[in-house]
Formats: structure tokens, sequence, C-alpha cells
């Protein structure tokens, strides 16, 4: 198998559209080329390289507009003739599931390069198919949860909240520790969203939507477009010499397929993360950050247990007695997550890779971890019902 | 006017299990196979894979597994506004399964994770009833 390398990356700087506020209101489809334009120019690669490139294009599904953007119409709209084509469909992890595809892909030899593009734009509403239905195409949430009332994720990680600090005392003040954490590394991030400091009082003080979940400990959407250009360690080396090398990676799906009265509050991500450090050779001492996806604050928690660097239920101790800033044991979310950062719809956990090439690539600014050699990033999509997230996976890269 | 609240869409899987509610009977999905019990309704036994399913009726007895309580509607119809705050549970089944129902609470204390429920649901129309439970 060959080996394979990030050789570049673009972010388009995110939005909430708010035009009033001088902010861009770009679509999709504008972002998707806003991202690969800016690779374009980031990488040095010339239009024409394309024409010769052996490569293929990885897109996310968007949550927006309403309808399916078919990856046909995006090779049409960007004028694009790649060799294969692939749309995840993994919701947030989205990012981690094409990375794995383009590794395959590439590690196959039949292709030099992957494009992945990832961009959203929840706050640029098309028209829904009804008043209150933007595009939930979970049967379960439709069938089962939107009669009764519920209000999509925020309602489903409420009780996955409630239940963790039912079982092991978690408390709102562990939890602003996550939500404070995030937004301290957002303001060293010129591409996160949020840029105003985030005190505890503030986090008690944000409005509970769903008990016990605030609005502080649930992401900010976003519109926003990321690329990341995947490559061969030799066809890497003709474009970067910075290459962030893919080491290892495991995937958890749907992983109690078969227990009804499965742990909500596990991740079950503990083989994952060992497989990933495995193949990697890497133990967890080596690790210099975790990317971890962060819908809500107690899933960043969680998944602290979950990948073996937190023991079971002790997620809010870890955080009372270690650091997860930029300068601290165990740097978590350096680029201030989704949380901070904002979640571009489906494409948000591509802000968590862009983040880990960044600092692996030492370009991340007032933010940079010093002597940065190894970290993993984590993919989570699909709340299921009663259930935590369905798929999952866990990723090492290193330079 | 008619009501703007979202209604299941049904279908051959999950038809029978909302007309039960609307007869005031909570069904489990049971494989005629191996037995197991699952929920929600699905088109084969995850257990097994056997596609000859049947169902059980519940005692309608259960636990609370989790809860929250709806302050802000978000994504979902605005008439659920008029109802806030309202109590959504994971309820654990005698039977061993778990689902979401609303929590009938007017006028009773508030509801506790571990506090024992009984199936009390709620007729929409002649083919759908919705999952409601009532602490004991």
């Amino acid at each position: 198998m060959k080996r394979v390398a990030v050789s570049g990356y673009s972010i388009v700087k995110p939005s909430r559209g708010r035009k009033d506020k001088g902010e861009d209101a770009f679509t999709t489809e504008q972002y998707q080329a806003l991202a690969l334009s800016k690779l374009l120019q980031n990488t040095g690669l010339e239009r024409k390289d394309l024409e010769t490139m052996k490569f293929g294009v990885g897109l996310n599904r968007p949550m927006w507009p309403h309808a399916m953007i078919w990856s046909s119409e995006v090779m049409a709209n960007l004028g694009l003739s790649p060799g294969l084509t692939f749309v995840s469909d993994h919701g947030g992890a989205a990012a981690f599931f094409s990375m794995i595809q383009a590794y395959l892909s590439i590690a196959s030899g039949r292709f030099d390069h992957f494009l992945l593009i990832g961009a959203d734009s929840p706050m640029i509403p098309a028209p829904p198919q009804s008043t209150h239905r933007p595009e939930r195409t979970w049967r379960y949430e439709i069938n089962y949860e939107m009669p009764i009332g519920m209000i999509g994720p925020l309602s489903e990680g409420a009780m996955i909240m409630k239940r963790h600090m039912h079982q092991y005392g978690t408390t709102g003040e562990n939890l602003a520790e996550v939500a404070i954490a995030a937004r301290n590394h957002a303001l060293l991030n010129p591409n996160a969203y949020l840029k105003k400091p985030l005190t505890v009082e503030e986090y008690m003080k944000s409005p509970v939507i769903a008990t016990p979940m605030r609005v502080m400990d649930a992401v900010i959407p976003v519109n926003g477009g990321y690329a990341m250009l995947i490559s061969s360690e030799e066809e890497a080396g003709k474009l970067t010499d910075k290459p962030v090398y893919i080491k290892g990676f495991e995937t958890a799906l749907n992983t109690e397929s078969k227990n009804e009265l499965r742990d909500i509050t596990d991740m079950r991500m503990k083989n994952a993360a060992d497989s990933a450090l495995e193949q990697a050779g890497i133990s967890r001492k080596e690790v210099d950050f975790l990317q971890l996806y962060d819908d809500f604050t107690i899933i960043t928690l969680m998944q602290l247990e979950a990948l073996g660097f937190a023991e079971k239920g002790k997620g809010g101790k870890f955080l009372e007695s270690n650091d997860i800033s930029f300068r601290g044991d165990l740097p978590v979310n350096t680029g201030g997550g989704q949380l901070s950062g904002g979640q571009a719809g489906t494409a948000g956990g591509f802000s968590l890779f862009v983040e880990a090439i960044q600092q692996l690539r030492g370009e991340a600014e007032g933010r940079q971890i010093k002597d940065c050699r190894n970290g993993l990033v984590t993919g989570l999509g699909g709340l299921g019902y009663n259930s935590n997230l369905l798929n999952k996976g866990v990723m090492a890269l290193s330079n | 006017m008619a009501s703007d609240k979202p209604l299941p869409e049904l279908d051959p899987v999950n038809s029978e299990f909302f007309k039960g509610l609307s007869e005031n009977r909570l069904l489990i999905q049971k494989c005629s196979k191996c037995g197991n019990l699952q929920f929600y309704p699905k088109p084969i036994c995850v257990n097994c894979s056997s596609v000859e399913l049947g169902w059980v009726e519940s005692s309608g007895e259960g636990t609370i597994y989790s809860l929250t309580s709806i302050n802000r509607v978000i994504m979902n119809s605005k008439e659920f506004n008029d109802e806030v705050p309202y109590t959504i549970a994971s309820i654990e089944l005698k039977e061993g399964v778990r689902l979401y129902g609303r929590i009938n609470n007017e006028g009773n204390k508030e509801a506790s994770i571990g506090d024992k429920v009984k199936s009390v649901p709620v007729q929409v129309n002649q083919d759908v009833g919705l999952p409601t439970f009532e602490l004991l």
C-alpha cells in the first residue's frame, strides 16, 4: 500500500449570511467553487494540471438546500472531469469518511490525488418542504420524534447529557470548561466565527433550550467551505514540503445494533482509538492534540472518556485537573471546534481536519502547539434513536 | 384550522404500531423466529435477520431512563410553542426496549430519571396515536 498524505487545503471564511452585518451570503455551490479556487491558489496547481492528473473528487451531502445536489451537477458546476466521484452521507462524519475513501483509492495505486470538498450553507435557507421540515431525512426522526414534539439533535443530545450527569455527577461547570476552552481557541483562530470571550457566568446564564442543554452547549451554525487535497506520498512531495500523513484510522459504525438497552453515555470508540494509534505506531502519550467532533459540549467530554484519555465517567474530573488549551498537557479542539469556530452543516467536520493540518504544518499562528508531531481527529455523525452517534471514527495524522 | 403538527408517515412496517396506540395499546415488534423485541419497528429482525416479524402488547409499564424538558421549539411545528415547557423521556419498558414519549405530568411532581411510568397513549386520529406516559 502506498503512503498517503494531505498535500494541500483551503478554508473559506465562515459566515452566518448576515448581509446587514457586512457578511458574505454564499450558497453551498458558491462555497464549493470558492474552496476549489483557494485550494488551487494554495497548492500552486494550475487548472491545466487537473486535465492530466489521475484524481477523484469526494463531496459531503449537504443539508441545505432542500434538494439533493447530485455529484454530477457539482462536477458540471466546477468544470471537473475526475476519474471517480463519491458523496458521503455520513452527516457530521462526512470529512472523516471522505478521508478514508480518498486514502483507500490512493493507497490502491489507482489514483494519485483525491480532492475533497466540504461545503454547506445552513444559514442560507432554500425553500423548505413545509414550514417546519427543513430537509429532515432520518425516518426515525420523522416518525418517532417530531410528532411528539422533539426538536432534533438538540433534544437527543439533551437526554445524553442528562443521563451522563445522572450516572457520573458531571456538572454544568465541567461543560462550561469545554465551551470556554473552545472559545479561547476561537479567539486565536482567524477562521473561527465566534470572537467574544466567554466566562463561566455567561455560560451559566445562557438560555436552556432543552434541559439541561444550554445554547452555549451547542454549535454555532455557519455557512462555510473547505477543500483538502489528498495525494500519494510521491505526488504530495511535488506539491508541498509539509505533507501531513494519514497514519492510521478505524471506524465504529452502529456499534450496538442488537442492544436495545445500550448505555447512551458510552461512545464505544476505545477499540477504534487503539487501532488507529497502533497503525500509527504511537502511544497516547505521544499524541500532541485531539480534534474531537464537537456537536455538543457533552460529546467532547464523552470522547475524552471513550478514546481512553479519561476514565469512564471521569471526563468532568479530567477537565478539572488537565489543561486542554493549546499550551496545555492535552490540547483539544485548538481551532475553536464547531462550538465556537462554527459548524458548516454536514461539512462541519472538515474544520477539525484543517485545524489538525494547520497544526501539523506549523501554520496555526497564535495557537500553534509546540513541537507538534502527531494528532488524533474524530468524525461523528447521525445521532441515532435512543443511541448516541451512529457513524464514528478515529484517524491518526502525523507530519 | 387543521393542525400543523407533524404526523408519522405511515408505511407497512410502522402502521400497526401507530394504529395500536390509537386504540390504547402499546405494541412492540417481536421476531417470530428468535423472539427478539425491538424498537422502533424495522423491516427485519436486527438480531437474527428474519423478516417474519409480529407484535406483542406491552404491559405499558416502564421507567424513565433519561428525559428533557423542551423550553424552546426549533425545527418543529410552531404549535408546540403553546405547550412549552413539556417533557420528553426515554422510557425503558418492562419488556426490555426503550422508546421516546411525552410525559403527561400536569399537576404532578416533576419527572426524574428512575421514575415509574405507565403508557397512556393519545389518539390523534383513527390510524394514529402517539406514545405518552404518566408518572405512577
